[in-house]
């Protein structure tokens, strides 16, 4: 199971596993974010490098704009696999 | 202990449930198991887009013999591809800089303890071997 949900503030939260399955609809999903952006991660269970692949496309997108992409609440397992790919200063994990 | 999967990736739903079961029959911990998930869908994703005219099935087995577990991803009718001699991902480099690509690869080097890949009559076995830490034992 995963889910991608933007609520009306922009906030937006990451739900459930982050596969190579999933990747084609979040691709969509996060491609409408504008302005600084922060990712709740708290229900995020599972990532792999594609989804990581979406995140580092969204976050070059922002970048161009002068925009962050922050990501919050990461379970260990997640922050242990980003900091493996030299990403959690970059995402500015917090 | 041994399945065929679908070569899609809607397999994965059925992939991660199979090995779920098998962690909790043999008593391995999330933490181990994130790991192993993260490996085998490295390698299993990795083996059908490099063989993406195939329809054939692809076998991934799963072995423990109380030392480590073995993930075995079995292609049958391929070229070779060793994704154990793919290059290396520059992690010092900004995200913005890197090129797409091989991150999974490097993924599955960092999680698991061994990898190795054969390649004989079209049949490519992509091997994963990861420890069994005291508390997986």
């Amino acid at each position: 199971m995963f889910d991608v949900k933007v609520g009306k503030d922009g906030t937006v939260q990451l739900i459930g596993r982050f596969d190579a399955a999933q990747a084609p609809r979040a691709t969509d999903v996060l491609a409408t974010l504008e302005g600084e952006c922060i990712i709740d991660c708290r229900d995020l269970d599972y990532i792999s490098s594609a989804g990581i692949g979406v995140l580092i496309a969204t976050y070059t997108r922002l970048r161009e704009q002068g925009k962050n992409l922050r990501l919050t609440n990461l379970n260990p397992n997640i922050t242990r696999v980003l900091h493996y790919a030299g990403l959690t200063s970059i995402f500015e994990v917090g | 202990m041994k399945r065929m999967f679908p070569r899609q990736l809607d397999s994965l739903d059925a992939l991660f449930e199979w090995v779920g079961e098998f962690a909790a029959t043999h008593g391995l911990d999330a933490d181990f198991l994130f790991s192993v998930n993260l490996a085998l869908e490295e390698a299993f994703v990795n083996t059908i887009r490099h063989n993406d005219s195939s329809t054939t099935d692809v076998e991934i087995g799963l072995e423990v013999d109380g030392r480590c577990l073995t993930v075995i991803v079995i292609d049958p009718d391929t070229d070779p591809f060793d994704l154990t001699k793919a290059g290396n991902v520059d992690t010092t480099r900004p995200a913005h800089e890197r090129k797409p690509g091989g991150l999974g690869v490097f993924l599955i080097k960092r999680l698991m303890d061994d990898v190795t890949y054969e390649h004989s009559d079209r049949v490519s076995t992509i091997r994963m071997m990861k420890k069994l830490e005291p508390k997986n034992v």
